[in-house]
């Protein structure tokens, strides 16, 4: 590697780092969760790097160098097609074959009488998680998948194969991906490893959202006694996933175990009291968690706040950030703020307002990250993006 | 507190149990632990498989 490009990297690293410690670093570190932005930017359609993950490799790859960011995630379009193909996922909508080209992949939630878990089926999946997903989930999520005792067909077989084999390829084509990155632009890898809460995966995989709040009202005690099994195996995954070297972050993606999506009551009896234990955990391990709380979570940053000190990083989507700064900022690190509609459809002059603001309001101490509100899609304005990241540049400077 | 799973099925990182799975085994002439170790290794590329599936795509 170019000893220069070396050298910006370990500062930029450090920059990361620090303000991830909530304490002060040289400037404030510009790491935007770009997805199909990347698409946009460097011309290719939402469909090509939704099918093809080298092309959203390449596309994140040329944004890390030309707008100069600290860091990205690797490859925020996520949902590689080609392996939600493999094992044949109904749940998945991609560009290009059930969508527009330029439209970005999308999940389809089941009507409430196709769940793919039906309600009588909770004790099934507490007394064996990882049973129930084979043998039950898989076959009604994938068109290929047989369920135990059904006849045994080649699809089958080459749905197991094949989803298997291009899961390692996937996976393993990011270590050479996060390498690129640091030597070719000597940007970070923004977060390293998966988290999700039980409840969410209740609403997002198995019950569906409606189903959900079904179950909370009428049977909440078997919805709690379910969290509590999946948070062992959820905890798991996390710590087996997440940066060895204690650096990066964890991604913890928030979807709806918020109010108003669930009631407070149960926010309080059942999501907060599983998934407190798992994020301990994970600290025991020395992992902070990066919170990326989509929607608004005013109503629950209380309880956020009896984390330990500087054990997460809470990234703001639609919460008023400069509250989420007075109630959180003291403990951990902010990211974030910049809404989204205004990169879509405001003017470079008002991103730089919006910008001076929250850096005046939550920064000016340290621990602030430079961010959209939510993942930057191909809605957003070019013009609008540059905006953000040389306003930061500009007035981010400690 | 994490609430611990009760049985090896619940076990995380476990598709199927080594306790279940060595009793297939005849009498091993050699490292015994060895084979467990590997067997559990790849055992759990099966489990990250499924959770993945859940948890990621």
């Amino acid at each position: 590697m170019a000893k220069d490009m070396e050298k910006l990297y370990a500062e930029r690293f450090k920059r990361y780092v620090t303000a991830m410690r909530n304490e002060k670093p040289d400037r404030i570190p510009i790491r935007p969760f770009v997805a199909e932005f990347v698409a946009t930017y460097a011309g290719y359609t939402c469909q090509q790097v939704t099918q093809d993950y080298e092309m959203a490799f390449a596309a994140t790859r040329k944004c890390a160098a030309d707008f100069d960011w600290d860091a990205v995630v690797p490859n925020m379009v996520y949902g590689w097609s080609g392996l939600t193909q493999a094992i044949g996922l109904k749940y998945y909508a991609v560009p290009g074959v059930d969508l527009s080209v330029n439209t970005g992949f999308q999940y389809k939630e089941p009507s409430e009488e196709d769940a793919f878990m039906k309600v009588d089926e909770y004790d099934a999946l507490i007394a064996d998680p990882t049973g129930f997903l084979f043998n039950v989930w898989l076959p009604r999520v994938s068109t290929d998948v047989r369920a135990p005792g059904e006849p045994n067909t080649f699809r089958n077989n080459l749905s197991f194969l094949k989803g298997g084999m291009a899961m390692l390829q996937y996976f393993m084509a990011f270590g050479t991906q996060v390498a690129r990155l640091r030597q070719e632009s000597g940007t970070v890898s923004a977060i390293a490893g998966m988290l999700k809460s039980p409840l969410d995966i209740l609403a997002d995989k198995l019950r569906g959202y409606i189903n959900l709040c079904w179950d909370l009202m009428e049977r909440p005690k078997k919805v709690r006694a379910a969290c509590e099994a999946l948070a062992p195996h959820l905890t798991h995954l996390a710590v087996t996933s997440a940066d060895p070297t204690k650096n990066l972050p964890l991604g913890f993606w928030m979807h709806r175990t918020c109010t108003p999506f669930i009631t407070r009551e149960h926010f309080e009896n059942i999501h907060w009291p599983t998934l407190k234990p798992m994020l301990q955990e994970v600290w025991k391990h020395g992992n902070q968690v990066l919170f990326y709380a989509e929607g608004k979570w005013g109503p629950h940053l209380a309880r956020f706040a009896e984390l330990p000190e500087g054990s997460i990083v809470f990234h703001c989507d639609r919460d008023d950030i400069f509250e989420v700064h007075r109630i959180l900022g003291h403990k951990f690190c902010i990211s974030g703020g910049v809404p989204n509609g205004l990169l879509s459809f405001g003017k470079p002059h008002e991103v730089r307002e919006c910008c001076k603001k929250i850096i005046d309001g939550v920064a000016r101490d340290g621990g602030y990250i430079m961010d959209s509100s939510a993942i930057v899609q191909n809605d957003a304005k070019i013009e609008n993006v540059k905006a953000m990241t040389d306003a930061t540049r500009e007035y981010g400077v400690y | 507190m994490l609430k611990q799973p009760e049985t090896p099925n619940q076990r995380p990182g476990v598709c199927v149990p080594w306790e279940e799975k060595e009793k297939e085994f005849p009498p091993m002439t050699g490292d015994q632990e060895l084979v467990r170790r590997v067997w559990q290794d790849v055992d759990g590329l099966a489990y990250m498989y499924i959770w993945h599936c859940v948890l990621s795509f």
